[in-house]
């Protein structure tokens, strides 16, 4: 199961591209507050939200959607394009910086467990 | 010349120029130096040529520490050598200075002065080429990720057959006119002058009561860590603290390499896997491992450690269940009187634990491993080899083991599966989970946690009396011709494999000598 929650991480971006490909998204609208649009796009698993849910845990304060937005590097994205992107270097610039949670022992970057804790909510 | 001490007729005193007790990597290779030589020597081993029950069971010994410490080391000619794996490599640089953030750390003695020793105990270990250094000259088409953040590839040389000091030196030994090996004569006391500064004889015996004493001008303790301080508090009846006891230095700082599965990962990478596969050069396996720079480890104010990733094995296999089984009976209690059939499964686990230095020949590009590291111990006064109150077959107190492991030795550990991990995902090879007592808050460790049978310390070198046993010559302080030639000596320990160090020390040992006799 753990592994599976990592494969999602790692391929979610890719996962993103099919589904703009297959089903046609043509999204207009700014992503920024569109949470729907988000869990279109990242299709969250019960996995997945238990990541996201234990980052939260591991918080002093409960950030906002808007500031877990801009953890995971995407707040300024208006196109899935963008935020894949933008997502792709945030979260290597995470890894670069050693800016890492480590959640059920898996090491995470901060951009990946907090899309994980946008879609926990 | 080999000689059983059982069959062994005269009663005289043995007399010599060195005494060398213990017939193990260092004992032999002193031995050996010196065959030819002007210098009459005697080595005396406890054991046989062969293992026998009831010597083993001398060195058995009671556990009170955080390690769980494996019945490993071996008494016969050949000493551990017998069922070593050969993984070599020197010490570095940073491993024998002095680091402010490591308490007590640092040799009396520098890297550079060892350099030429350690380059006779690598052509001596049949190790090929002198290269520790990565990427290596000689085959620059191995290559691994590049790692940053602080890490660094290292390597491990391993003889396919690594040198065995009691079977691949026996008939040098034997031929040696100068040499004398006695096997079967076991030390039951050393024996000091009355100011107790100058050792005049050993006292030995058999296990059937046979006794005689060996009488030289130049003494080599080379019984490993764990019995050298329990030999130097036994010989206590003119020093009553035991000899070269002081200070009550004696048994510190015993430290050992937490070896332990700190995590998996799920890798897809060709190059990663490249980490996997054993590099070979004619007769030496090369070893891949991911460590800590020098200059990472004083920025993170860590210790010498290492990760190596091993294939993981099929939990249905018969290696993996014997492992299981093996696992159960280490955590027992052993009693005293426990059989040769137990004894046998111990003695095996070397093979059975062969994965934690055996590489694949060649791996695929994704899948899973483990993580096993290996990480120097920080040094500790507390953490201390004693005497038992209970006795051996022979009436000799046996000892106690309290080998204690410190926050820097979990902050290390923590540090380094963090940033592998996270530098292996950077890189796009894979992701690491780490097991929950890495991960820890506070100071966890496994229930299973090896010292990999790396005894170190005990006798730690030291130019101050008070802080060590034995000055940068090896020599027991305050006494002018005892010396100690094995592990016992480390002041610091590295993470590495320690027998190319021992080897390089005797070496450097053995030519003291022959400059002072």
């Amino acid at each position: 199961m753990q592994r599976r929650i990592l494969l999602k991480l790692i391929w979610m971006s890719a996962l993103a591209t099919l589904s703009t490909r297959t089903f046609g998204f043509g999204i207009q609208q700014n992503v920024q507050n569109d949470l729907s649009l988000l869990k279109s796009i990242y299709r969250p698993t019960p996995a997945m939200r238990a990541v996201g849910s234990r980052y939260l845990h591991s918080l002093d304060a409960q950030p906002s959607i808007g500031q877990l937005l801009k953890f995971a590097g995407i707040q300024d994205a208006s196109t899935p394009r963008q935020l894949i992107s933008a997502f792709e270097a945030q979260r290597k610039a995470d890894f670069e910086a050693n800016n890492i949670a480590i959640l059920d022992g898996w090491i995470v970057a901060r951009a990946e467990a907090s899309i994980c804790a946008i879609l926990s909510q | 010349m080999l000689i059983d001490f059982r069959e062994y007729d005269s009663t005289d005193p043995i007399e010599c120029d060195i005494c060398i007790v213990g017939g193990g990597a260092a004992g032999v290779t002193i031995a050996r130096t010196l065959a030819g030589s002007s210098l009459s020597v005697v080595l005396l081993e406890s054991g046989g040529l062969d293992p026998d029950f009831d010597t083993q069971m001398l060195a058995n010994y009671k556990n009170v520490g955080d390690y769980l410490i494996e019945m490993c080391r071996l008494r016969f000619l050949g000493g551990t050598t017998n069922h070593w794996r050969g993984a070599s490599a020197p010490f570095s640089a940073l491993d024998m200075s002095v680091r402010s953030w490591v308490p007590d750390s640092g040799w009396p003695i520098g890297r550079q002065d060892l350099e030429p020793y350690y380059r006779a105990s690598h052509e001596l270990l049949e190790l090929g080429n002198y290269e520790y250094g990565y990427p290596l000259p000689s085959n620059e088409a191995w290559r691994f990720p590049d790692y940053e953040n602080g890490l660094v590839n290292r390597l491990y040389r391993r003889r396919l057959t690594p040198i065995n000091f009691g079977t691949d030196f026996r008939e040098e030994l034997d031929s040696a006119a100068n040499v004398r090996l006695l096997y079967n004569a076991i030390v039951v006391n050393i024996n000091a002058n009355a100011n107790a500064d100058s050792i005049e004889t050993v006292s030995i015996r058999t296990h059937e009561g046979k006794t005689n004493q060996v009488r030289a001008k130049r003494f080599v303790l080379a019984v490993g860590a764990m019995e050298t301080p329990r030999m130097l508090l036994l010989s206590n009846d003119v020093q009553q603290e035991g000899l070269g006891n002081g200070n009550d230095m004696v048994g510190r700082y015993f430290m050992m390499h937490p070896h332990a599965n700190i995590g998996t990962v799920a890798y897809d990478s060709s190059e990663f896997a490249a980490h996997l596969t054993r590099g070979q050069e004619e007769n030496v396996d090369l070893i891949s491992i991911v460590g800590f720079s020098e200059l990472a480890q004083a920025q993170k104010e860590v210790l010498s450690a290492s990760v190596q990733t091993v294939l993981l094995p099929d939990p249905d296999s018969g290696r993996a269940a014997a492992k299981r089984i093996a696992g159960d009976l280490k955590k027992l209690d052993w009693p005293d009187d426990f059989g040769e059939e137990l004894m046998r499964v111990l003695m095996d686990l070397d093979d059975i634990a062969a994965d934690a230095f055996g590489s694949s020949s060649s791996a695929d590009s994704s899948g899973s491993a483990r993580l096993w590291v290996q990480s120097e111990q920080s040094p500790n006064p507390d953490s201390r080899v004693m005497l038992d109150t209970k006795t051996d077959a022979l009436g000799m107190r046996k000892t106690v083991v309290d080998c204690r492991l410190h926050e820097i030795d979990h902050k290390t550990i923590r540090m380094l599966g963090e940033i592998y991990g996270s530098e292996t995902a950077r890189l796009g090879l894979g992701r690491v989970k780490l097991e929950d007592w890495v991960i820890a808050d506070s100071m966890s460790w496994p229930a299973n946690l090896s010292g990999g049978c790396h005894h170190l310390g005990s006798a730690r070198m030291s130019a101050d009396p008070a802080k060590g046993v034995v000055d940068v010559n090896c020599q027991v302080h305050g006494i002018n011709n005892l010396h100690i030639a094995s592990s016992a000596v480390f002041p610091a320990g590295s993470d590495v494999n320690p027998t190319m160090t021992i080897v390089a020390l005797s070496l450097r040992l053995t030519n003291y000598l022959q400059q002072v006799l």
